[in-house]
């Protein structure tokens, strides 16, 4: 459904997550596939898990089922970018 | 200065920036924890708009802000008739709203009606939703807000004005449609209230400019 590879899926997410919780751009960077994000980190509470969801939807052109909200996806970065980039091969 | 507003179910508080005798601006705030994350951005922008000459009104809604009501006790339809209310007392030039805050602007209304990256009730319900589930079970309310179950049905209804259509401002990241798209992040999203005077000024001269093609001042 989409045209967006891989690796600018995973730079959109990076801008996202810098962009929805304010994060500063050498922070959101330095995320590998194993940084904690919901649980880790204290910018992320559970309305900031709402955002952040509308904003992937918003800007990747995806919808996200409630049901496929699960830890797994939101607990680390790469599990998130995982997430994403599944959401838009469709 | 603070002044007062009478709605049928009871009296709220209106916030003035700038002199009341200056073409006025009236300012409907995004709805619930959105309203707290965009205040730095509104009152800034509040500023620009009187340095330019202008006054503003921001309204408190029944429940929220300084309202004595209890919010469990309200139908969105107060939310409706409490927006009507304000604006027949503030008498605006322009009428600017924010976020879910475009869907109590009056339906009938003339006034000139610009507004920032507006929400449908259905896609604020399913963000207090997933607040609510990620929160988990032993969370109360909507992310802290006791809403009936009268007040969710009627906000998943409400939808963009149809008939008039207002001036749509969206961020350049925003895929939907918009009259104009300006760059900035979505300070709405944020756990903390967050600040960004680029995009304040932004907002204040996009209102004014828009409202001087209608002939609002």
């Amino acid at each position: 459904m989409s045209d967006l590879t891989d690796a600018s899926v995973e730079s959109k997410v990076r801008d996202i997550l810098r962009d929805a919780l304010g994060l500063s751009a050498e922070r959101v960077s330095s995320f590998s596939d194993s940084s904690g994000l919901f649980g880790t980190l204290p910018e992320l509470d559970s309305m900031a898990v709402a955002g952040l969801l509308t904003e992937l939807e918003d800007r990747l052109g995806i919808i996200v089922d409630d049901d496929e909200i699960d830890v797994d996806m939101l607990e680390s970065f790469g599990g998130l970018v995982a997430f994403a980039q599944r959401k838009v091969a469709g | 200065m603070i002044d007062l507003y009478i709605w049928s179910g009871g009296t709220e508080l209106i916030q003035w920036f700038g002199s009341a005798d200056q073409p006025r601006v009236l300012i409907f705030e995004p709805l619930f924890e959105e309203r707290n994350r965009c205040r730095r951005l509104i009152a800034e922008m509040a500023r620009e708009l009187d340095k330019a000459g202008l006054s503003v009104a921001i309204p408190d809604l029944p429940g929220s802000g300084e309202s004595l009501f209890d919010i469990k006790t309200l139908c969105f339809s107060d939310w409706t008739l409490a927006a009507q209310s304000a604006c027949t007392a503030i008498r605006p030039a322009v009428i600017a709203s924010f976020r879910g805050g475009v869907l109590v602007v009056p339906s009938e209304t003339a006034t000139p009606h610009w507004t920032f990256a507006p929400e449908q009730g259905s896609r604020i319900v399913r963000d207090l939703e997933r607040a609510r589930a990620a929160a988990g079970p032993s969370s109360t309310g909507y992310a802290g807000h006791m809403l009936s179950s009268e007040f969710v049905e009627g906000l998943a209804a409400a939808t963009l004005p149809t008939g008039a259509q207002p001036h749509i401002i969206r961020l350049e990241t925003d895929a939907a449609l918009a009259n104009q798209k300006i760059p900035g992040a979505p300070l709405w999203r944020r756990a903390e209230p967050g600040e960004d005077s680029a995009l304040s000024k932004a907002l204040a001269d996009s209102i004014l400019a828009w409202g001087k093609q209608c002939g609002a001042w």
